[in-house]
């Protein structure tokens, strides 16, 4: 558990972190709130989507199912693509996806449980069942792009609705 | 269709339950394509936009040889009794290998007939004589860099040629053969 404050309007978050016990309680420690664990991959969002899962827990607040957000960042030169499962209840978890080797991530579109991420460089990634991500570095289920079959035309920058 | 994505290419349309794609640009669409076909095209043409240039546009009536009894006047052929086995003719520049599509109409039919011999014909020979009013059109196929178009005559022969045409046409490679001129 981590008690947390932003300083100014950078990334930087202070905090008293408790993974080691009530002995750290008042220990501040800086951390990066950016690329740590339990937030989004970077400060520069591109875009984001909602969506709520079949199996989502419901939220005691609202009553209705808890919601998960798909966000397009400029990544950490891993990954472009967070996952945030469940926001808000104690079960809420963020999941970086997305290879981001040759580019960040610019559009991201929830089809019911199926996730639909675009790269900078016109690459789309499709995971069928965002409920079946549980890790980091999930590979997406299927990769298209204007060299794939089937081909896409010119870079695509973004998901369109239909 | 079920997913599209957008560039400023164009959009691209997948239906990945059929395994079937679209690209529509602001000038074109594809039309729905199996998976594995990269471009099935639609162009924003007509039919005046696939042709060549009228080969006979360049011809002037001074660039005939006639035969006896032939006279031309705006590329026209007016035959008046003009003797058999007679040649009049003049010669185009083309490309070796070029299939040509010779188009004329035979009008005010009296006597004998015409045909077309092709100097540098690959294939060689006359065509059937014509003895009858008509459209008619004969493809050859370019030996060289250029050919003589002759059009001659079988026996005593008295008719008009007019509305000739010589084009350069795309090699036809369909079952059905019949170019397109």
């Amino acid at each position: 558990m981590v008690y947390q404050w932003r300083t100014g309007n950078g990334p930087v978050f202070h905090g008293y972190w408790l993974g080691s016990g009530l002995v750290d309680r008042n220990t501040d420690v800086d951390y990066d709130g950016i690329s740590s664990r339990g937030f989004i991959l970077s400060d520069t969002v591109n875009d984001i989507a909602l969506t709520a899962l079949d199996d989502a827990p419901i939220d005691p607040r609202t009553g209705l199912k808890a919601v998960t957000a798909a966000v397009a960042t400029n990544g950490d030169a891993t990954y472009s693509t967070s996952l945030i499962k469940n926001i808000g209840l104690p079960e809420e978890v963020v999941y970086d996806i997305a290879s981001d080797s040759t580019g960040t991530a610019v559009s991201v579109s929830f089809d019911g449980q199926e996730l639909t991420v675009v790269r900078s460089d016109g690459t789309v990634y499709v995971w069928h069942d965002v409920s079946q991500i549980n890790a980091d570095g999930v590979a997406p289920d299927l990769t298209y792009s204007a060299s794939s079959d089937p081909a896409l035309l010119g870079t695509v920058s973004k998901v369109v609705s239909l | 269709m079920n997913k599209a994505f957008a560039s400023t290419t164009g959009l691209t349309l997948l239906d990945t339950n059929k395994n079937e794609s679209c690209f529509i640009t602001s000038s074109s669409n594809s039309g729905i394509m199996p998976f594995g076909v990269k471009l099935a095209a639609l162009a924003d043409t007509d039919t005046t936009d696939l042709v060549d240039t009228d080969l006979m546009d360049s011809v002037a009536d001074e660039d005939w040889t006639l035969a006896t009894g032939v006279l031309v006047s705006s590329n026209d052929l007016t035959f008046t009794a003009a003797p058999g086995a007679a040649d009049s003719y003049y010669s185009v520049s083309v490309n070796t290998g070029d299939v040509i599509a010779i188009t004329f109409t035979v009008e005010s039919y009296s006597a004998g007939g015409v045909g077309i011999y092709l100097s540098g014909d690959v294939d060689g020979g006359v065509t059937g004589y014509e003895t009858e009013n008509g459209t008619y059109t004969y493809y050859f196929v370019s030996a060289g860099a250029s050919v003589v178009v002759r059009f001659r005559t079988n026996g005593i022969t008295t008719l008009d040629v007019t509305n000739i045409s010589v084009k350069r046409a795309d090699a036809d490679r369909s079952v059905n053969g019949n170019h397109l001129p």
